[in-house]
């Protein structure tokens, strides 16, 4: 959502842009979204919420959480990586492993299907993903992704359409 | 390359030059205060605000605009701080993995938009510098940047040419002048994002055009004023290596935004924003 | 001070390390429950990695299941110390005032050495239950 500062005084929608940007923009009560009561719209698979609920959990992690000083988790990395879910999960994906990671980082895990794919948020911006696809359908993956998602997303999918 | 129109009365009400960076650990409150006393005698006011999440636009993964989960991030101490200047139109915006650098037009405030390569850009290239001193000065670290975003927003607002937010048409193009239906538009909310592409074809980032209905309430005016906030942001990675190349996006998404702008508008709205010909 | 690599640790002597719940993960390409390899990490602070020297724990009497003392939940996996050193890893006693067993293996865990080692550990503590269905 666009910075919450009032500077000049409009009741629009959200713009959506976390940017920087002052002008305020106040929600109006709006219709909810027009696909809430839809049955054959739905795009999320059935343990998205507790797999969230576990990512969301990691953030009381404290200091020192895996008995061997482990930092907290860093609160940005797990967002990337409930969104990243949100983005790429389908119906028929199965549910990832969620792992904290001793820096500090969260790593979603999937040892299904024949693949092996973990995707690790090294900071913010920067995912390592490691990939092996014990069928040989998919080329291995041991690489850093900030830009392109596009093997990550073709990871996924693969590993959906195996389901 | 094809010249930049240029508009001389153009509804620009803001412009955000923003600079996305790998998070600098060192860079925490103490220092932004440090920080602030080098900008102090231009920017004498300060504020706190609590820090944006970072953004980055991916191949692969829809816009970054709209990031599908807001967790309940428990209160942390305010970590993104504004200095303003005197009159509050110019002002810096730091955090520990951003410098934004803002424009907007205050109200009552007969001060014009002052141009891009006037003033926003050599102004930014001038705050943004000067950051980077005091990071090397302080021995914090560099600025590794990744993302770098330019918006402008624009409030065009009711007046002869258009009445009601239903006159959409009237100053966007591809929208029917035909009302959709045979109803009072209450709201309207559009967005689109569209790829952006370095010269070599390679995904760049992304162009953002979001247009909104609203109303303005200016001081002392008796009557709200209806006005459509169309808002263009391009955001995007490096075009190269270093500050140049942070540069050369920053160039490249101001013009894809002018260029978008006045394709997207109609030559009705060009006529009131005073079009000058290329 | 750099580490040397202790060679009173032989290379058939079993280093543990303790897995919390949250590292122990189904695998149903290889039907069990594993470590994950996260749990084969240096520390954030760089620190090198913590095991338990399984030899120190029996010459006094202890179960190996001692290593988990305080950490009640945790599971135990065991690595033998010439594996780790095949990984590039030197391995180091560190005895520590509440855990004369404590060790270190120190050494640059790039994501291939972390798999050998995940791959190579052994379940001290049994991790016997059915894996769950798959979620999908």
């Amino acid at each position: 959502m666009a910075d919450e500062t009032c500077l000049n005084s409009f009741d629009t929608l959200p713009s959506g842009f976390d940017s920087g940007a002052l002008s305020d923009f106040q929600v109006p009560e709006s219709s909810p979204h027009p696909w809430t009561y839809s049955l054959s719209s739905r795009t999320a698979p059935r343990w998205l919420n507790n797999v969230l609920k576990e990512i969301d959990a990691l953030r009381h992690l404290e200091r020192n959480w895996d008995s061997y000083g482990a930092p907290r988790v860093n609160r940005q990395t797990l967002l990337e990586a409930a969104n990243l879910l949100g983005e790429l999960a389908r119906p028929r994906t199965p549910a990832p492993s969620v792992v904290p990671t001793s820096d500090g980082a969260v790593q979603l895990e999937w040892h299904t299907r024949g693949i092996d794919l973990e995707v690790r948020w090294a900071s913010p911006t920067i995912v390592h993903v490691c990939l092996e696809d014990l069928s040989g359908v998919l080329a291995p993956i041991d690489d850093d992704l900030r830009y392109d998602f596009l093997p990550l997303k073709a990871a996924l999918r693969e590993l959906t359409s195996r389901g | 390359m094809t010249a930049l129109p240029a508009f001389e009365s153009p509804p620009v009400t803001e412009v955000v030059v923003s600079a996305q960076f790998e998070p600098l650990p060192k860079f925490a409150i103490p220092q932004m205060g440090l920080l602030w006393q080098r900008f102090r005698a231009q920017y004498p006011r300060t504020e706190q605000h609590p820090a944006l999440p970072s953004v980055v636009e991916r191949l692969g993964i829809r816009s970054a605009m709209e990031p599908q989960f807001r967790f309940e991030i428990e209160r942390e101490p305010a970590v993104r701080l504004w200095f303003l200047n005197e009159t509050g139109d110019q002002l810096v915006q730091v955090q520990g993995d951003r410098f934004i650098r803002n424009w907007r037009r205050v109200p009552n405030s007969d001060r014009l938009y002052p141009r891009f390569y006037n003033s926003i850009l050599p102004r930014f290239t001038e705050d943004y510098r000067a950051f980077c001193q005091f990071l090397q000065d302080e021995q914090i670290g560099q600025p590794v940047v990744n993302q770098i975003e330019v918006s402008y927003i624009n409030n065009i607002v009711m007046g002869d040419a258009w009445h009601a937010h239903g006159d959409l048409g009237r100053m966007f193009r591809g929208w029917s002048r035909d009302a959709l239906l045979d109803r009072t538009l209450e709201s309207i909310n559009l967005r689109a994002s569209y790829f952006l592409k370095d010269a070599a074809g390679e995904f760049l980032g992304r162009l953002h055009a979001v247009i909104q209905s609203g109303y303005r309430t200016e001081p002392g005016a008796t009557e709200d004023e209806a006005v459509f906030v169309f808002t263009l942001t391009a955001r995007g990675r490096p075009l190269g290596e270093g500050e140049q190349g942070m540069f050369e996006f920053v160039e490249l998404a101001h013009r894809e935004i002018v260029l978008s702008f006045a394709k997207m508008t109609t030559d009705e709205a060009h006529a009131i924003w005073r079009m000058k010909p290329a | 001070m750099p580490y040397v690599d202790d060679a009173t640790i032989g290379d058939e002597e079993r280093l543990l390390r303790r897995v919390r719940q949250g590292w122990i993960i189904p695998d149903h390409n290889r039907g069990r429950w594993r470590p994950s390899k996260a749990a084969f990490q240096n520390s954030e602070d760089g620190s090198p990695m913590s095991v338990h020297l399984a030899a120190v724990l029996e010459v006094a009497g202890l179960p190996l299941t001692a290593a988990l003392a305080g950490h009640e939940g945790y599971g135990l996996v065991s690595l033998k110390a010439g594996l780790v050193r095949a990984l590039g890893q030197i391995v180091v006693r560190d005895p520590l005032p509440t855990d004369p067993a404590h060790g270190l293996v120190v050494g640059n865990k790039t994501e291939s050495r972390r798999k050998q080692m995940m791959e190579a550990s052994e379940w001290v503590t049994p991790q016997d239950r059915p894996l769950p269905p798959e979620k999908a």
